[in-house]
């Protein structure tokens, strides 16, 4: 997930907008955090601002086409921030 | 001395924002920030530790209050975070033209754009002037 770094020291410094929060209340069951993933980064991650961001879901066979299309097009900020698996459902798993 | 700020009833950033400026006007060896929502009290609390308090935080009815001590040393401690200022200093004009932030969402829009000027001072000195016309007057 591309995060500017400008983000993280600004979280760690507390400012976190409210809806930050309660989508983490909202969501928090279901997510499952690898250690590596602090808790400054769960907090931009569950960040409701999202800068314009659009997420894209594309076969998986297509995918590394996509992104080189996307960044030929000038989105070189573009990039493949997960996969849809079958199990375990209903999980969300940050790495 | 205990330095104490009551931020009930402001809305995130502004509780950290003026917690920020009390540290920096003031340089309390304590601080005592009372808010009244969980937000504000994980950031208060956040914004306290990044600045080399010892944060603690209880609940006190429908508030929380948030203090901060300095240990012995801390008085080293870095200054809150600024923006450096570059050598080569920018001057930057903000113009407003409108009473909200953005179209379609109206009420989000105008809260957005009172958050907006308010955190504008945090720009320092690179912000050069700001012009209201029109329906942002």
């Amino acid at each position: 997930m591309p995060v500017y770094p400008e983000a993280l020291e600004y979280a760690a410094m507390g400012l976190v907008p409210a809806g930050a929060y309660r989508n983490r209340d909202f969501r928090l069951f279901m997510v499952d955090f690898a250690p590596t993933v602090n808790r400054i980064l769960q907090d931009v991650l569950f960040d409701p601002q999202t800068s314009g961001g659009l997420l894209i879901c594309v076969a998986p066979d297509r995918a590394a086409d996509l992104l080189n299309v996307l960044k030929a097009k000038g989105i070189q900020d573009a990039a493949m921030v997960g996969e849809v698996i079958a199990e375990p459902k209903e999980r969300i798993i940050v790495e | 001395m205990t330095s104490e700020l009551d931020c009930r009833g402001l809305a995130c950033p502004a509780p950290v924002l003026q917690t920020k400026q009390m540290i920096e006007k003031e340089n309390p060896s304590e601080i005592r920030v009372i808010v009244d929502n969980q937000a504000a009290k994980e950031n208060v609390s956040r914004f306290l530790g990044s600045q080399k308090f010892d944060v603690s935080a209880e609940q006190k009815g429908a508030d929380f209050h948030v203090t901060g001590k300095r240990g012995i040393g801390a008085a080293t401690a870095e200054p809150p975070v600024a923006i450096q200022p570059d050598s080569e200093k920018q001057k930057i004009m903000v113009m407003i033209a409108t009473d909200r932030m953005g179209l379609c969402y109206d009420t989000l829009g105008k809260l957005l754009i009172i958050t907006f000027i308010k955190t504008l001072a945090e720009m320092g000195d690179e912000l050069w002037r700001l012009v209201f016309v029109n329906n942002g007057v």
